[in-house]
């Protein structure tokens, strides 16, 4: 499928007439005898700017060294010919480098005595790479290699891993990476990102970039730019993925920010259109009324609203304010109206949007920093992050009539799978434990500190979650706490844990259930994604609570829960298994499956195997079995049957080993990414061939891909010209209609209209039919300059090795090169052939 | 069950050939063949499916007033407090149910559609039919699945990515054809995944390349590489063990067959609306939704043998606020029909428009204005072919306490399969004179012949 000897095998004629060419034999002998032992054939004086190999561009051939006539062996006739080419005018080699056994650059009598000492009187081993490894050369001083066709080379998995550990090849990586070795350090040092790491000071450049784009900082003062557009964070989404060092961190934290999806306008729709319902916003809210009806007239004027608002200019002016009432004076039942919540604050649409693209960004940066930290971390900010509550629904989860939306998609969507585990009974329950959660904002000056409901308010007491990670310390704050300006805090919130307490006015919030609340309870009949029936062992069981009503006793219910869902199998199993869709393949069905049966599974198989066939069949599932739940799920019965010929083999149940690998990589870990993905990117199955190409890219990483590879500039203007060509081709983030999320599956991003403006964007950027088109910020000059691309042959040759490793059709090479004949000047000619060499079927693919 | 392995009938062969080589003249049947092999479909007939993401709430869509509640089985109006739609302001459609009031209203750019339920638009009689109490046996309640069910036919099977309506096009794949189908959004929705390769379509205008692309031409005998883009796309020497290869070349050369047809019979016949279309297109709230319907109303007139159209209205998911948000949604797909029944007029007798949604909600209301995951699904058809009325929704076959009738006592129970509805669309609106349908809907035969509920009892919405 890859034809490696195409990758090593070029010759370029320009660099070679500009190179010393090799000495012959003749000359060689005719030196020996004149007493020069040695003579140089480096190539210290070639161009290319001290790139050595100017032949194969950024890749250097691998050799071995002590192989003179390169048959992949160091042996004897390697010795007898570096003699014979020196003495005898025998033939020389390609590979002058390989050839110099005692890496003295130079090839002569020594190299020949080098072998045979090696080889028969117990000398050193050839310098590395060394006799028997192949590898490429480490040092500034040495003798040129053009090819050595007996050692591959490690392009088409260095390419591999590029493709799915970061956002794409760029010339610098695969310069750097050359070896197998170099490619294991390099998915070392990504894993190894620090935990302490700050943009500015780590990535100053790229920091710097965003702060000139003037994105990605929270704007000093009421949204005096709307800085937090959410076309803004995509842009910074883009920018991260197209420069950041930190490549697998990028395309971690954008995946979890897709398995956690919020969607930014149902977020705006639901907060802002319809307000919040009760807890203490509402409560702050009375007290706000009461602080601004300065005359105690039980309503407020346009004097007292105008006179509040000059002292807090991010309240909404009068004008704005005032058409929640009829009369010209708001009465606190209209003050409290959940619809009209937020128009205090952010009665324009713009300033609305910004608050919602700022609860983005918030929660992008919490996952961000979490990505390679505990699961369970990961969940409970994504629960209790500000966006979620609303997008879900949580905020307005009220116990006399609980919501059932985020409570279904906690199991569903964001720990367990369809199905798995829980039933419609559990969700129900959990919907009650997550009653009285809300998110709100509240004045800060009427913030009672000795009321324990913000999270973190710089002024009170931080809410003691638990990180699981950092040995309990209390959590980090900043990343829950969405919004604080000089007024107001935002964040996440409890509402209110009790019910009304007589002779006290009621809780404007509906609080907290505190009947008992039971979870994955066998008689629920949930089973698992195996189809066994859930252990007794793993109920969650909450008793009725009347008596403790604090806030802190309502929350432990959802640590309780969120402690049982991490721990079950099938949440390692779902999450892990995202993972590999992601970084391996979506076919699942083409892994290896070579752990067998474990023995439980095994008896569970054969007890429902009725008929003892080996086999079971859709009316031996559904038939109740003891010890297990009746009536099976066909869905589970549908899922296991891969090939669905309607029957479950044996095979079929089993998980394959790298799935296996991460669930107990899930286990002795806790949770912890990191030692998952270690499990999966350090894999037999992952480091090898296997699933070479055998994604698709999705828009935004076909589009980030593309801009890695070219070093194309970023302006204000161009980038969000991308961001919008992205969601051209199918791909919204941060505005998928949906709480899945975008998909993982390449099924998903393989069509027509998909593929349309991928290929227009493509045509935008390396070949901008309009001269102004800002995307076409693609200088082709330098590469030109830099390599000497002047001829068709040298542009489909660079490319083909940067964009697809070298492996692309020979008829595809040579319709680029055609391509190339369509333009009217070397630039242009260089553009077109680049458009032409992005459009192809394999830049599609990763 | 085993769609995978049902027999491979001999149009399959083809379905390279109309929608991906069918231009390249490989197509691997001899022309005198292709007639005989086309079946003989009824000539002209289309479908318009729009599918109502989220889960559209069917009992506020049309209203089951008569519904009287028994035991603690609540009426609509107890059930729904404070997002209920009074019976006065609602428009009645018999006297046991009745329309939600956005789908209707006096202005201009109002929507119509009781009118056109009642036939009072034109001569054209009562062409709208409401199906209630729509669903399948042990409902999902995840959107996922459920629409997946809804899609590939299959309840229970969350993975196959293989719809309905692709089958039916694989089925009866025409080489003289040159589109038979399109889906009109950003993504390929699951109807129209599968062997045949169909076309999605975002913007119909969108569909050209710069000038400076090449489209080129595709290889041939005498031109192995071909040129530009096609020749690339149009190589035959790849690897087709790799995972999605087969697909991308595909979708290559769908495409550039697709710019190629456009540039040549579409985008050259600039489209506008019927005159009293207009207003209800132009009214449409949601950009993308009224670009959408205008576009899929544009190919069903525009593309003579083109068969079925897609596309997708989402939003429904209201778990909270629905007071706001329904009448929103059901305003635009009102004003969407309205629109589709004076721009279609030309070819009302051949078209159907029919509306899918993957499950109906709560029929009581929660704690904020909203409703949860439920049950039954409501389907709108529309066409010369529909016998008007609602179905499933009257004193014969709704007792009192139906709201709550599943047996958890939370959800409008299903009476009818979705896939008895699309049996009707498929097999006596656009024809299936082969009777392809137990593997256009995988097993139905059985599931047919077995049903001892009446699930798969014909509704008659369009005529045998």
């Amino acid at each position: 499928m890859i034809d490696l000897s195409r990758i090593v095998k070029r010759s370029r004629a320009a660099a070679r007439s500009s190179r010393p060419v090799a000495r012959g034999g003749l000359l060689a002998a005719a030196a020996l005898f004149l007493g020069v032992f040695c003579w140089q054939t480096g190539n210290a004086q070639d161009g290319g700017n001290g790139v050595r190999n100017a032949d194969h561009y950024f890749r250097q051939v691998q050799f071995r060294r002590g192989d003179f006539n390169i048959d992949g062996n160091v042996d004897v006739s390697d010795a007898l010919g570096i003699f014979n080419h020196l003495f005898l005018g025998g033939a020389g080699t390609p590979c002058e480098n390989a050839a110099d056994s005692n890496k003295d650059v130079s090839i002569d009598l020594t190299d020949g005595v080098y072998i045979l000492g090696y080889l028969f009187m117990g000398g050193s081993p050839p310098p590395a790479p060394g006799a028997t490894e192949c590898g490429v050369e480490l040092t500034e001083n040495a003798l040129p290699c053009e090819s050595y066709d007996a050692c591959a080379g490690d392009l088409p998995l260095i390419t591999h891993v590029l493709n799915r550990i970061t956002f794409g090849p760029t010339e610098e990586l695969l310069t750097r990476i050359q070896t197998r070795s170099d490619l294991l350090e390099y998915i070392e040092e990504q894993l190894d990102f620090p935990s302490d790491y700050v943009q500015a000071v780590d990535e100053p450049e790229l920091h710097e970039l965003i702060e000139q784009l003037e994105i990605g900082s929270v704007p000093q003062g009421p949204f005096r730019n709307q800085l937090m557009l959410i076309e803004r964070l995509k842009g910074m989404l883009v920018l991260d993925a197209v420069y950041s060092r930190w490549q697998l961190l990028h395309k971690l934290s954008v995946f979890w920010n897709n398995h956690f999806h919020t969607e930014v306008g149902t977020l705006r729709q639901n907060f802002f259109s319809r307000g919040g319902r009760g807890g203490s916003a509402s409560r702050a809210n009375e007290a706000l009324f009461a602080a601004m009806d300065s005359d105690g007239s039980n309503s407020i004027d346009e004097a007292e609203w105008t006179s509040v608002q000059q002292e807090h200019p991010g309240l909404a002016p009068w004008n704005a304010f005032r058409r929640i009432t009829e009369d010209g004076q708001v009465s606190l039942e209209e003050f409290i109206d959940q619809r009209n919540i937020a128009w205090w604050k952010y009665a324009r649409v713009q300033e609305q949007r910004a608050v919602a693209a700022s609860m983005e960004q918030r929660e992008y940066d919490y996952f961000r920093r979490n990505a390679f930290g505990n699961f369970a971390d990961l969940l409970e900010g994504s629960a209790k992050s500000v966006a979620q509550v609303i997008y879900l629904n949580n905020y307005e989860n009220v116990v006399s009539a609980p919501n059932e939306n985020y409570a279904r998609e906690y199991l569903e969507l964001f720990s367990l799978g369809v199905d798995h585990v829980y039933t419609q009974r559990d969700i129900e329950e959990l919907a009650k434990v997550f009653t009285g959660w809300n998110a709100g904002w509240q004045l800060r000056s009427l913030y009672d500190a000795t009321d324990v409901l913000f999270i973190g308010h710089p002024e009170g007491q931080n809410f003691p979650l638990n990180t699981r990670e950092n040995g309990g310390d209390v959590f980090n704050f900043p990343d829950m706490r969405f919004w604080s300006d000089e007024d107001y805090t935002w964040g996440f919130h409890f509402g209110n844990p009790g019910r009304p307490r007589r002779g006290q006015p009621p809780p404007s919030g509906d609080g907290h259930h505190s009947s008992r609340k039971d979870l994955f309870l066998p008689l629920y009949g949930g089973v698992d994604s195996l189809g066994n029936p859930i252990s007794p062992l793993l109920s969650v069981r909450i008793p009725a609570n009347e008596s403790d009503q604090t806030t802190v006793s309502a929350m432990s219910e959802f640590d309780n829960v969120l402690e049982t869902t991490v721990s079950l199998r099938d949440c390692a199993k779902f999450i892990s298994t995202k993972l590999i869709n992601l970084l391996v393949t979506d076919d699942l069905g083409a892994l290896d499956k070579t752990y067998g049966m474990p023995a439980e599974l095994q008896a569970i198989f054969d007890s429902v195997d009725l008929n003892d066939d080996g086999r079971l069949d859709s009316d031996e599932w559904a038939e109740p079995t003891p010890d297990l739940p009746n009536g099976r799920p066909p869905t589970v019965f549908e899922e296991l049957d891969t090939d669905a010929d309607g029957l479950l083999a044996t095979l079929e149940d089993q998980e394959p080993d790298i799935l296996l690998d991460a669930i107990a990589a899930w286990y002795f870990s806790g949770g912890n990414i990191r030692e998952v993905l270690r499990a999966i990117l350090f894999s037999d199955e992952f480091l090898s061939l296997k699933f070479y190409r055998a994604k698709v890219k999705d828009p935004f990483e076909a589009v980030v891909s593309t801009l890695r590879a070219l070093d194309v500039r970023m302006n204000g203007q161009n980038l969000f010209g991308m961001v919008s060509d992205i969601e051209a081709a199918g791909m919204e983030q941060f505005q998928f209609a949906d709480p899945t999320g975008e998909s993982e599956m390449g099924f998903d991003w393989m069509h027509t209209v998909g593929l349309l403006e991928r290929l227009k964007f493509f045509n935008r950027v390396a070949n901008p039919p309009q001269p102004r088109d800002s995307r076409g910020n693609w200088n082709p000059r330098d590469l030109m300059n830099r390599w000497r691309l002047t001829s068709d042959e040298f542009v489909a040759d660079y490319f083909s090795l940067l964009l697809f490793g070298g492996d692309v059709l020979e008829a595809q090479k040579v319709l680029a090169k055609e391509s190339y004949a369509r333009g009217n000047n070397p630039e242009n000619r260089m553009r077109y052939a680049v458009s032409y060499l992005l459009s192809l079927p394999p830049f599609q693919k990763q | 069950m085993n769609i995978h392995t049902r027999s491979v009938n001999r149009r399959r062969f083809l379905k390279a050939g109309a929608l991906t080589f069918g231009a390249l003249g490989m197509g691997s049947i001899a022309p005198f063949l292709q007639k005989s092999l086309a079946g003989d479909l009824p000539p002209g007939k289309k479908l318009l499916f729009i599918f109502l993401r989220g889960a559209m709430d069917a009992v506020q869509a049309v209203i089951p007033y008569g519904d009287q509640g028994q035991g603690s089985a609540k009426s609509y109006a107890q059930a729904r407090p404070n997002i209920g739609i009074a019976r006065a302001d609602a428009h009645a459609l018999s006297n046991f149910c009745s329309l939600n009031p956005a789908l209707q209203g006096d202005g201009e750019a109002d929507p119509k559609v009781l009118d056109i339920f009642n036939g009072d638009v034109d001569a054209r009689g009562a062409n709208l039919a409401f199906l209630h109490r729509i669903g399948y046996r042990n409902q999902n309640r995840s959107h996922f699945s459920s629409q997946q069910f809804w899609e590939n036919g299959i309840p229970g099977n969350v993975k196959l990515e293989e719809g309905v309506f692709n089958r039916y096009i694989t089925s009866y794949l025409d080489e003289e054809r040159p589109l038979q189908a399109a889906t009109l959004s950003g993504n390929q929705v699951v109807l129209m995944k599968g062997e045949t390769l169909i076309p999605v379509i975002s913007d119909v205008n969108s569909l050209q390349l710069a000038d400076n692309v090449q489209l080129g031409t595709f290889p041939t005998a005498d031109n192995p590489l071909g040129t530009g883009l096609k020749g690339a796309y149009g190589q035959a020497g790849y690897n087709q063990g790799v995972k999605y290869n087969r697909k991308t070349y595909d979708t290559g050369v769908a495409l550039l067959n697709n710019l190629q047809f456009f540039q040549d019979n579409v985008l050259n016949r600039p489209y506008f609306p019927a005159v009293d279309a207009r207003p209800y297109f132009d009214a449409i709230g949601n950009n993308g939704f009224r670009s959408n319907i205008r576009d899929s109303a544009r190919l069903l007139k525009q593309i003579d043998d083109i068969q079925i159209v897609g596309c997708n209205q989402g939003g429904y998911d209201t778990h909270g606020g629905e007071d706001t948000r329904f009448p929103a949604l059901m305003r635009d797909l009102g004003l969407a029909l309205t629109g589709l029944y004076h721009d279609l007029a030309d070819i009302w007798d051949d078209v159907l428009v029919v509306t899918m949604s993957e499950f109906g909600r709560t029929s009581q209301e929660n704690g904020n204005r909203g409703t949860d995951h439920g049950e039954a699904s409501l389907c709108f058809a529309m066409g010369g072919a529909v016998n008007g009325g609602v179905y499933n929704c009257s004193r014969n076959n709704w007792d009192n306490g139906d709201l709550f009738s599943t047996s958890n006592g939370r959800y409008v129970a299903h009476r009818s399969d979705y896939r008895n509805v699309y049996n009707e669309i498929l097999s006596r609106h656009l024809g299936d004179p082969d009777e392809q349908m137990n593997s256009i809907i995988p097993n139905y035969d059985n599931l047919v012949n077995s049903d001892r509920n009446g699930y798969f009892d014909p509704l008659n919405f369009i005529s045998a």
